[in-house]
């Protein structure tokens, strides 16, 4: 006999059955049918919750990250990954939407770049870029990585080297596609990358400082044109990379630069925020400041209404509602 | 006294609750049975279960298949609520263990069903809220197609593909990295 049947179930039902699949098919299944699709998008936590990756310690033989709710704070998952070749030291390139972007330093021209979830376990090795620009200092290679709301699109960015010939060409990837490295030449890349600010993937570009860090550079994941504009004004020219101490951070999905303080006992922050709108100029205003030490500032310094900072082991976090100025005293997290 | 009266009539009754399937088969369950379905539950505190319950939504073939269910698990849940007052005894802890075992075996001999029954019993799970009957029948269903590539899952269940091929190509986009 035929086997005819319909699935005629009600949607709470399905919810129910689609609730008791691994992250992975749940994903697979948005593919069925626009039924499934919006289900598998309105009603399981596949989308709802914005997992963030908070920390990421990397040791020599292997790497942990710990995954949080973006909404309560609270741990969410543990993920340790052993990826370590002779020589290498794997670190956290970016993370949004729950994906950890990785880059091993050591793998030179094989794969340096990986993008996984840790939540399912799954990981893709980027192809490498080509031999020929591939320049064998694999640990001056920098690499940002970002999301892009409206093509929902992933990209992986490459920074010019300084190293190379040609500082105005950086690379871009997107996930998924055909995965090959396209050029991206502007001239406004030419001014280099100050490591001590570091990159960040936010409101859909890739952020980093100068070298002489006093204007970022802004590469949007839609349609790659790269940009570059002011910081804010608690920035300045430097005359060497290492004087600068501020950094590129996401701030409630916005472009954000924390300005670190030193003082006798404590350490301050500013924060300042770029406003929507355009850059030019751009509209910087200074959301925070925050007190206390060792605070977690990037990638991510907000999670939901919190700030979160850590012991001086990492072993435990702990995190502290922004109200505006600065935090009145700091909450446990978990251990 | 007219509050105590009432109190007993409903003792009395609150022994055995008559349940009516669709095709109007009446079946006598204990309270204790019927109760594992919240919505029965429900039914039994606002008082309105007298003269049976009916169940348009549950054909006479199902509802007795439910019923095998909330006898067995009514019987189970009696146990553990016992468990805690001898939670010293090993003896019964054992006696235990060798019932949940039982218990295992019965669920498993009971998902033995086609796929049509299958789904009329997560039908009946979800209308009359029995959380541990959806959760069986459920996590079946979802074992069944957890392998599955999109495609199948059409076949199987005779499902249309209603997606225009752009937004195909927008999933795919989102999650093809994740198939390799």
């Amino acid at each position: 006999m035929a086997d005819d049947e319909v699935f005629n179930l009600p949607t709470d039902a399905l919810v129910e059955i689609l609730l008791r699949l691994p992250t992975s098919a749940r994903r697979r299944f948005r593919l069925v049918c626009k039924l499934w699709r919006n289900v598998i998008d309105e009603r399981t936590p596949e989308r709802q919750v914005r997992t963030k990756i908070l920390t990421f310690i990397s040791h020599g033989r292997s790497s942990r990250a710990t995954v949080y709710d973006d909404k309560d704070g609270h741990r969410r998952h543990e993920w340790t990954y052993n990826w370590s070749t002779y020589g290498g030291a794997v670190h956290m390139v970016g993370t949004c939407n729950g994906l950890i972007c990785l880059h091993n330093a050591g793998e030179g021209v094989r794969s340096p770049i990986r993008v996984a979830n840790p939540v399912t376990g799954e990981a893709v090795a980027l192809p490498p870029l080509s031999a020929t620009i591939w320049n064998s200092f694999g640990h001056l290679e920098v690499y940002g990585f970002g999301y892009h709301p409206v093509t929902g699109q992933y990209k992986v960015v490459r920074v010019p080297s300084r190293l190379a010939r040609r500082r105005d060409v950086g690379h871009v990837l997107t996930l998924g596609e055909s995965a090959s490295w396209r050029e991206v030449v502007s001239p406004a890349m030419a001014d280099g990358y100050n490591p001590f600010c570091g990159i960040v993937g936010v409101d859909g570009s890739v952020c980093w400082f100068t070298s002489r860090a006093d204007r970022v550079v802004a590469l949007d994941l839609g349609d790659e044109q790269v940009t570059s504009f002011m910081g804010p004004p608690g920035v300045q020219l430097v005359l060497t990379t290492g004087e600068a101490s501020w950094k590129v951070t996401n701030v409630h999905a916005r472009l954000g630069v924390v300005v670190p303080h030193y003082e006798a006992t404590a350490m301050k922050v500013e924060v300042w925020v770029l406003n929507g709108g355009g850059r030019d100029p751009p509209r910087w205003s200074r959301w925070y400041c925050l007190c206390g030490s060792r605070i977690i500032l990037t990638p991510n310094l907000t999670h939901g209404e919190y700030v979160v900072s850590r012991s001086w082991d990492w072993d435990r976090l702990y995190r502290c509602k922004v109200d505006g100025d600065g935090f009145p005293g700091l909450s446990s997290l978990h251990c | 006294m007219a509050s105590a009266g009432s109190g007993d009539e409903k003792a009395a009754a609150a022994a055995m609750i008559t349940l009516i399937s669709s095709d109007n088969e009446k079946f006598e369950v204990t309270e204790a049975t019927a109760t594992l379905s919240q919505t029965i539950r429900h039914m039994i505190e606002d008082g309105c279960t007298d003269g049976g319950v009916p169940l348009p939504n549950v054909t006479s073939k199902i509802l007795a298949r439910v019923i095998e269910y909330c006898k067995k698990h009514a019987t189970a849940a009696a146990g553990e609520e016992g468990s805690s007052s001898s939670f010293s005894d090993a003896a019964f802890l054992e006696v235990d263990r060798a019932f949940l075992e039982e218990l295992e075996e019965f669920d498993d001999a009971f998902l033995e069903v086609d796929r049509a029954t299958l789904f009329d019993l997560i039908l009946a799970a979800n209308y009359l809220d029995i959380k541990g009957l959806l959760n069986l029948t459920c996590q079946k269903v979802a074992d069944s197609v957890k392998g599955k590539t999109p495609e199948q899952i059409r076949e199987m269940y005779n499902i249309v593909n209603d997606l225009t091929p752009e937004e195909e190509a927008e999933i795919r986009r989102e999650t093809q990295w994740a198939f390799e």
